[in-house]
């Protein structure tokens, strides 16, 4: 039987379509080392643009079925990878984070949403996805990396740049492991400004596919200063679900959109509360007001994570709880918002951004 | 976004497929920074300035600003001005 070539097994691959990206996944240069041996053996590597792609098996099995059903094909084997792309294809990288792929700001328009904490298990559940991850404090009145993820050295200086702490597989620099975590920073807003500025550009954050900013709240000096310096591949904006919370929610989303950064989505924490004693679902704060409120602001809603004790424990003890109880409800929600993120970044990707050049 | 220094132009071409010019006089007349439009109520400095120097018209640097506008830099040193897309998109192309 004669086997088919390659032409042919990409046009059988060409009929899986990104959902995310709407197109289809040859013309993506997702499927490469395609080997296509005499006994009908077809192997290649399926690229994906994040480890963390929420439709990685999906794309499996559907590259099997493709290619399973031409005629002449004995073995179809995928080996299934992922290559984070440079926000915006920018070349040359960014001169403020320059072996940094993707930016992406966690924020909240007020404070105790618990933004910190869906920052560090974004940051952990797209370590643990196998990508590699910085989580940058920039909460420089309210450090809470420090206390979250159970770090307070003092960083080490090679080089005249600091060298970012190491936890859970993450990169991570505080204000707080500088000036001590229990020592408040009274600061005017230009010395915020430098403080952020130096904890971009003189640590060495070396390469990474994500660098997850944790944001203070509101819209303030910090987050402008971070929009200005760095292109962001997009935001992700935390609230809970009563309204007043989503009032302000909307407010840090206009100023990020007037500042033409992609809003990535709104995460709904506290969502729900789960009786430790009867086991049933509480709505505290009402039922589906971010999933409403994203649909009304034309953003994508990225998920709910649970008002639920483990996650309160083991944000107290320092440890992200997708790492520390990685088979609990808690621990799923978070991978799932942050799955949902890495696909809206992947998006972002294929953007670009306005060139300047000089005559 | 072209700088043309031996013009003092600046050539813009939009994602919807426009182009627009832009002579350095006109940036710097439109400049959006607190001390050329003023602040809290108070009158900036273009709004009493009848005309400028040549060095203050003459564009020397561009720079991005974020994801949403630019800096313009002038052969003065004036440079405190950041040009949203938005407000360049307004102003008329010569």
């Amino acid at each position: 039987m004669p086997v088919p070539s390659q032409q042919q097994v990409l046009e059988s691959l060409a009929t899986i379509v990104d959902p995310d990206l709407g197109r289809d996944v040859v013309s993506l240069g997702m499927i490469k080392d395609l080997r296509v041996s005499d006994r009908g053996e077809v192997a290649f590597t399926f690229e994906l643009t994040t480890p963390a792609c929420p439709v990685r098996d999906r794309f499996k099995g559907q590259a099997e079925a493709a290619v399973g059903s031409l005629p002449g094909v004995s073995r179809v084997d995928v080996r299934m990878t992922a290559n984070v792309r440079p926000g915006f294809m920018r070349q040359p990288a960014s001169e403020t984070l320059p072996g940094v792929k993707q930016t992406i700001a966690v924020a909240s328009g007020k404070g105790g949403v618990g933004k910190s904490t869906v920052a560090v298990n974004l940051a952990a559940a797209l370590q643990q996805s196998g990508a590699s991850v910085g989580l940058l404090d920039a909460d420089i009145y309210g450090p809470s990396v420090p206390g979250l993820t159970g770090t307070s050295q003092q960083p080490r200086v090679v080089d005249q740049k600091l060298v970012p702490l190491e936890a859970y597989g993450l990169r991570l620099m505080s204000i707080g492991f500088l000036g001590g975590a229990d020592k408040a920073m009274i600061w005017r807003g230009p010395m915020v400004s430098r403080a952020i500025q130096q904890m971009m550009s003189d640590v060495r954050w070396g390469e990474l596919d994500y660098l997850v900013m944790d944001l203070p709240p509101g819209t303030g000096d910090a987050s402008l200063t971070i929009a200005q310096s760095v292109p962001l591949t997009g935001v992700v904006i935390v609230a809970t679900p009563q309204d007043l919370a989503l009032d302000i929610a909307v407010k840090a989303l206009q100023m990020f959109r007037s500042l033409n950064v992609t809003p990535l989505g709104l995460v709904e924490n506290m969502s729900w509360f789960v009786c430790p004693e009867c086991g049933h679902e509480h709505h505290v704060f009402g039922h589906g007001g971010a999933e409403r409120a994203a649909q009304r602001l034309g953003v994508p809603f990225l998920g709910g994570i649970p008002l639920a004790e483990d996650v309160r424990v083991e944000a107290d003890a320092g440890a992200p709880i997708v790492a520390s109880r990685p088979d609990s409800a808690s621990a799923r929600a978070f991978r799932d918002v942050a799955s949902q993120i890495a696909a809206r970044t992947s998006i972002q990707s294929f953007r670009r951004l306005p060139v300047i050049n000089v005559r | 976004m072209d700088l043309v220094r031996a013009d003092n132009l600046v050539e813009i071409a939009w994602e919807d497929g426009a182009r627009t010019r832009h002579p350095g006089a006109q940036l710097r007349w439109a400049c959006p920074c607190a001390e050329c439009r003023g602040e809290g109520g108070g009158a900036g400095r273009l709004d009493t300035a009848s005309n400028l120097p040549e060095e203050e018209l003459q564009v020397t640097d561009v720079s991005l600003v974020g994801q949403y506008g630019l800096q313009i830099g002038f052969a003065s040193g004036h440079a405190t001005g950041i040009y949203t897309f938005r407000h360049l998109r307004t102003l008329p192309s010569i």
